[in-house]
């Protein structure tokens, strides 16, 4: 890594696409690295491919300007290098050659690079050049981001912030194949807000709205961030996937959410809210691996025990090993 | 040749120009050697690469003349034809010369 030290440190108006050089022969790499750095770009170089694939790979560089004969590894087996490489995001390749008949410039191209330039370049066409890439990267920046903000769309409740049934639907099967690779325990708690109803019809929906999210934070911010995550199961119920606890330290959780819940105050306009919610638990302490267990079953086992709560006149929490699979040992 | 012309076309300051022609000679007076060595020995591939980055730097600093001689080399050498190879690296050694003289004035 060779940094200029005629250049001064422009910190903060340094561009924010730092350039990887792969040029073999010295004078040709230190214009280059006037050229850039004088146009505010961050620049590191490599004296040949292996080495720029290494630097490559010990920190991602949006953009590359790579020289086509080097020893060691030339500049299209870098291109393709770098291709086959999964990237946190777009890499603008640059060609650099003096070859200049048609068919290099092509295999160049096919290689992997984005554009060609041959030598001697001139600087401003460079920098123009350069531009251009910042412009295809700012692109697929926007279009990635985008792409995200839908994926969290499409799994999110917009209302309460908790995941909704597509995103249970994929993730579920994804902790039931773990826990029974691993033979890890697994729960599940079913809770649901009591005479949620009659919030709805006294104080209106928007407040009942309010309630919701109010009620959804509480819970959000009781599990356990990384591990646990919450579903907004129907209107007013919420099932919460435990996974790493078996039943009894999930109904312990719910013991700890009910009386949260039940303590809490909610505000609106100038009316105290309080309310409470009934759950029900269950899980495994342990799946056994050839068990064919469906997602629904399980949730099944929740859903009764929570009908069992509500039975008992509410704000309680019922739970039980799932009876069909029963760990021997409970 | 004209130093501050040269350096305005590459978009850099004279004093940085006169850096990169120092590296130049300095490099390339170590490459000319090695040139001249695998000329004498006929390792046709060896003059064709070594002839091949020198065209580069000296394209990229714009010194035509040597641009083009070390151009010249790098045919020989893929005809295998390196009788006047010698010749022509002492043309380039002469014009190496001349830029020492004229950057350090």
């Amino acid at each position: 890594m060779e940094k200029n030290p005629s250049e001064p440190d422009r910190g903060d108006k340094t561009h924010p696409y730092p350039i990887l050089v792969a040029e073999d022969d010295l004078v040709t790499r230190k214009l280059l690295e006037k050229i850039l750095t004088k146009a505010g770009y961050e620049v590191v170089s490599a004296e040949n491919g292996g080495k720029a694939l290494a630097l490559f790979e010990s920190r991602f560089f949006p953009m590359v300007l790579t020289d086509w004969i080097m020893p060691e590894m030339n500049g299209p087996e870098l291109c393709r290098a770098i291709r086959k490489r999964v990237t946190p995001g777009y890499v603008f390749i640059v060609l650099l050659s003096v070859k200049d008949s048609k068919y290099d410039t092509i295999a160049g191209l096919e290689s992997g690079a984005d554009d060609y330039l041959t030598k001697p370049f001139n600087h401003c066409e460079l920098i123009a050049r350069l531009k251009t890439g910042i412009r295809i990267l700012e692109l697929e920046g926007s279009l990635r981001k985008a792409n995200e903000e839908i994926r969290t769309l499409s799994i999110t409740d917009p209302l309460t912030g908790c995941y909704n049934r597509t995103y249970l639907n994929e993730r579920m099967l994804m902790e039931l194949n773990r826990a029974k690779r691993y033979r890890h325990p697994l729960s599940m708690i079913l809770c649901d807000i009591d005479h949620f109803k009659k919030i709805n019809d006294t104080y209106g929906h928007q407040a009942g709205d309010h309630v919701l999210k109010e009620f959804a934070g509480l819970l959000l911010r009781s599990i356990r961030n990384t591990v646990d995550w919450i579903v907004r199961y129907g209107g007013e119920e919420f099932l919460i996937i435990l996974p790493e606890s078996d039943w009894i330290g999930a109904s312990n959780l719910a013991e700890r959410l009910r009386r949260i819940v039940s303590e809490k105050v909610i505000h609106i306009e100038k009316t105290e809210i309080r309310l409470t919610a009934s759950f029900g638990v269950t899980g495994f302490h342990s799946i056994p691996r050839d068990a064919e267990i469906p997602m629904d079953a399980i949730i099944n086992q929740a859903d009764r025990h929570l009908y069992l709560a509500k039975q008992c006149g509410r704000n309680i929490v019922k739970s039980g090993a799932p009876e069909e699979w029963a760990d021997s040992k409970r | 040749m004209n130093i501050k012309e040269s350096a305005e076309n590459l978009g850099l300051e004279e004093e940085e120009y006169l850096e990169l022609l120092e590296l130049f000679i300095d490099t390339g007076t170590t490459d000319l050697a090695d040139l001249q060595s695998a000329v004498e020995k006929k390792r046709t591939e060896e003059v064709a690469c070594a002839a091949h980055s020198m065209k580069g730097a000296a394209a990229n600093l714009g010194l035509t003349s040597i641009f083009r001689i070390a151009k010249q080399i790098e045919e020989m050498a893929h005809k295998d034809m390196l009788d006047d190879a010698l010749g022509a690296i002492r043309s380039i050694k002469n014009e190496m010369d001349l830029i020492t003289n004229i950057s350090k004035r």
